[in-house]
């Protein structure tokens, strides 16, 4: 039940944040980033009981609302991988997310989800699967869906570790990377931990994801903050 | 406390031309090199702070 309430906050959060650069996106600016929190919004809306449960039920009661949670999430990390990695100017994370072993292992995860998913006995619609955790094929699926986000965000602490580092940023900028870099750490970590067969994540199970969660769309709002502070406000210059 | 102009000269008891004869006894050259200096110093400053504006302008660019 306290899970619940976390990940209805984490909604509400990213659902305003989505709100907030609905103006730019309107007007053509930003959109990469704009669609990703949109899929976001998608994915921690259906991992609710009360939003999956309908959806699914529309959706022919197969759990293809879960299919599409893993594959917008997919779509978030390619989205967010390629943009923050040219936001801190590293074309080496750019070809490791895009790049020919960046596809390749897309390819394979997304093929794997979806053949997994297929193999899956999964008559009636259940939230998460949770029904369905013994079966071993559940459990390689809902594996691969934590191991390609964990390789995106593998790629992306460095760069945004680098953007903490640097000495001439802006605090906010380097507050955002901060907020970037531990996010996705936090990714990572939960890919890793559950490879583990037989880890009880207890309160971390709903922690590390949502908390991961939490921490990239905000760092990503300063950033958006940080660019509407300087547009409103005329620039000095320093010289002068 | 007059070089660095937080007095004026009068105040700071220099002759009226003292700086003037000062710079005067420098030589062509002291004075051309003393200048590069600056504008050195000056360039490298300009030259981060538009890196680091660059550095911004991306991250909002892409990000923002």
């Amino acid at each position: 039940m306290n899970g619940q309430v976390i990940q209805w906050i984490v909604l509400g959060l990213c659902i305003a944040f989505v709100l907030l650069r609905l103006p730019d996106a309107i007007r053509g600016r930003g959109r990469g980033i704009f669609t990703a929190l949109v899929l976001l919004v998608i994915a921690v809306g259906l991992s609710l009981p009360q939003i999956y449960l309908p959806c699914d039920r529309f959706l022919g009661g197969i759990n293809i609302a879960n299919l599409i949670i893993r594959l917008s999430l997919y779509a978030v990390f390619v989205l967010l991988g390629v943009r923050i990695a040219a936001a801190f100017r590293s074309p080496r994370t750019r070809w490791l997310i895009v790049g020919p072993i960046g596809v390749t292992v897309l390819a394979v995860i997304v093929l794997a989800t979806v053949v997994l998913f297929a193999m899956s006995d999964l008559p009636e619609s259940s939230t998460g699967l949770f029904a369905y955790g013994g079966q071993e094929t559940v459990r390689l699926y809902a594996e691969a869906g934590r191991l390609y986000p964990g390789y995106v965000a593998a790629c992306l602490v460095l760069p945004a570790l680098k953007g903490l580092a640097d000495p001439a940023g802006r605090p906010a900028h380097r507050s955002a990377s901060a907020l970037l870099a531990v996010g996705f750490g936090a990714v990572v970590v939960f890919a890793v931990v559950s490879l583990v067969p037989g880890t009880r994540l207890g309160v971390w199970e709903i922690g590390l994801p949502f908390g991961a969660i939490v921490l990239v769309t905000s760092g990503l709002t300063i950033i958006w903050a940080s660019r509407r502070r300087t547009e409103l406000s005329p620039r000095t210059n320093h010289l002068a | 406390m007059v070089v660095t102009s937080l007095l004026t000269s009068a105040e700071g008891g220099w002759p009226a031309d003292g700086r003037n004869r000062a710079l005067g006894m420098l030589s062509d050259a002291d004075l051309v090199l003393l200048a590069r200096d600056r504008l050195d110093v000056l360039g490298k400053s300009l030259k981060k702070l538009e890196l680091a504006n660059s550095r911004d302008q991306n991250l909002w660019e892409n990000l923002g």
